[in-house]
């Protein structure tokens, strides 16, 4: 009888090793998570917002652009060699302009948001408890992950929350 | 009998809820500068603090009451803030270590674009969203300029609160747009509960 009673006792510790052992993996599983990068950037707030801005500006530019072509156009058709050479460097003019301006103005939002970014996501890891988190941005760092690890839908809610109030 | 002491419940709950904490004086300056209070909040962007505090009318009478001028109308002022929503907007390094006037300058002239933008420019780059729903450019603002003997820059500001506002009660979102530190655009929330849980002041 006695060692029935012991056997059933080393067998309940066992087992209760075993959930505690399970657990603890689990745990340390979640502490690791992927967030897709290109999301998280496209969906903050803070870049739909520049993003808007600059677009106001590259489509002023873009219509001055389309105004110097539907002159350019016109002589074209009127054959003014003169006006066809001056105003096809004016359009070339503007073209560049507004493709440098475009550049700049990605590479000020980029640089701007991620500024922003770098030190919200610290903040989220930190506060969820997290030891790694791995930027998913489709240029094949992360190949394949399933949804288990997959914060990217609230670490877009932390983040906008965090952008929007300030805390 | 059921009846009465339901009512008598009722009442004392009201009561209970329309009792605001009352602090004194230090007690609740304390309280509208601490974090916990929501009225303050610090943003910080690339070493950059961003500090917004919200001012209640009782708070900023504290403040003035300090200068014991025996003339001050306390019910003029009081009547003069009605209808507007306060707010110091601070601007430091997280260090402290350098006035944000003098962080890496690069000539006098640079030193004076700050000093200008502060005093003129900057006021173009507030708002603030009144529950949720109305955009309001500032009525009033002023850069407290310390000339450099402090390592932070403070702009105060006024905002009038839609019609039939006499005090802010509803949500608001404080915006700073940071055109001279290349941070981009700054929020703080100060939400409808906190200002609720804004303690009385009694002497």
């Amino acid at each position: 009888m006695t060692t029935i009673k012991i056997l059933a006792a080393c067998m309940l510790m066992c087992i209760l090793t075993g959930i505690s052992v399970f657990l603890k993996l689990k745990t340390d599983n979640t502490k690791i998570a992927v967030v897709d990068a290109t999301k998280l950037f496209s969906q903050y707030n803070m870049t739909k917002e520049l993003e808007g801005k600059a677009k106001i500006k590259l489509l002023a530019m873009g219509k001055q652009m389309d105004s110097v072509e539907t002159l350019l156009n016109t002589v074209k058709a009127l054959k003014n060699e003169n006006e066809i050479n001056r105003l096809s460097n004016v359009y070339a003019y503007y073209k560049d302009k507004l493709e440098d301006q475009y550049t700049q103005s990605n590479r000020e939002i980029n640089e701007l948001v991620w500024k922003r970014l770098n030190k919200v996501i610290d903040d989220y890891g930190k506060k969820k408890g997290l030891h790694l988190i791995i930027g998913a941005n489709g240029m094949g760092s992360v190949l394949y992950n399933d949804d288990y690890y997959d914060l990217t839908n609230d670490a877009v809610i932390y983040v906008n929350k965090n952008y929007e109030e300030g805390n | 009998m059921k009846k009465v002491t339901n009512y008598m419940l009722l009442i004392i709950i009201v009561i209970f809820l329309g009792c605001k904490e009352k602090l004194k004086p230090l007690q609740y300056a304390q309280f509208v500068q601490g974090k916990e209070s929501g009225l303050m909040k610090v943003i910080t962007v690339d070493n950059w603090d961003f500090v917004f505090q919200y001012k209640p009318y009782d708070y900023i009478l504290l403040m003035e009451q300090r200068t014991k001028d025996p003339d001050f109308n306390f019910k003029k002022r009081m009547e003069n803030l009605k209808g507007t929503a306060w707010f110091n907007i601070s601007v430091r390094r997280s260090d402290g270590n350098i006035s944000p006037m003098r962080y890496n300058l690069g000539s006098n002239e640079e030193y004076n674009q700050r000093l200008n933008y502060f005093l003129n420019e900057a006021v173009k780059n507030i708002r603030l969203i009144y529950d949720k729903k109305d955009t309001l450019m500032p009525m009033a603002y002023e850069f407290e300029n310390n000339y450099n003997l402090s390592p932070q820059e403070t702009m105060l500001v006024g905002f009038k609160l839609p019609k039939d506002e006499y005090y802010p009660k509803k949500a608001m979102q404080l915006t700073y747009d940071d055109q001279i530190f290349g941070n981009g655009t700054i929020k703080a929330m100060f939400s409808t509960d906190n200002l609720k849980k804004i303690p009385a002041l009694i002497d």
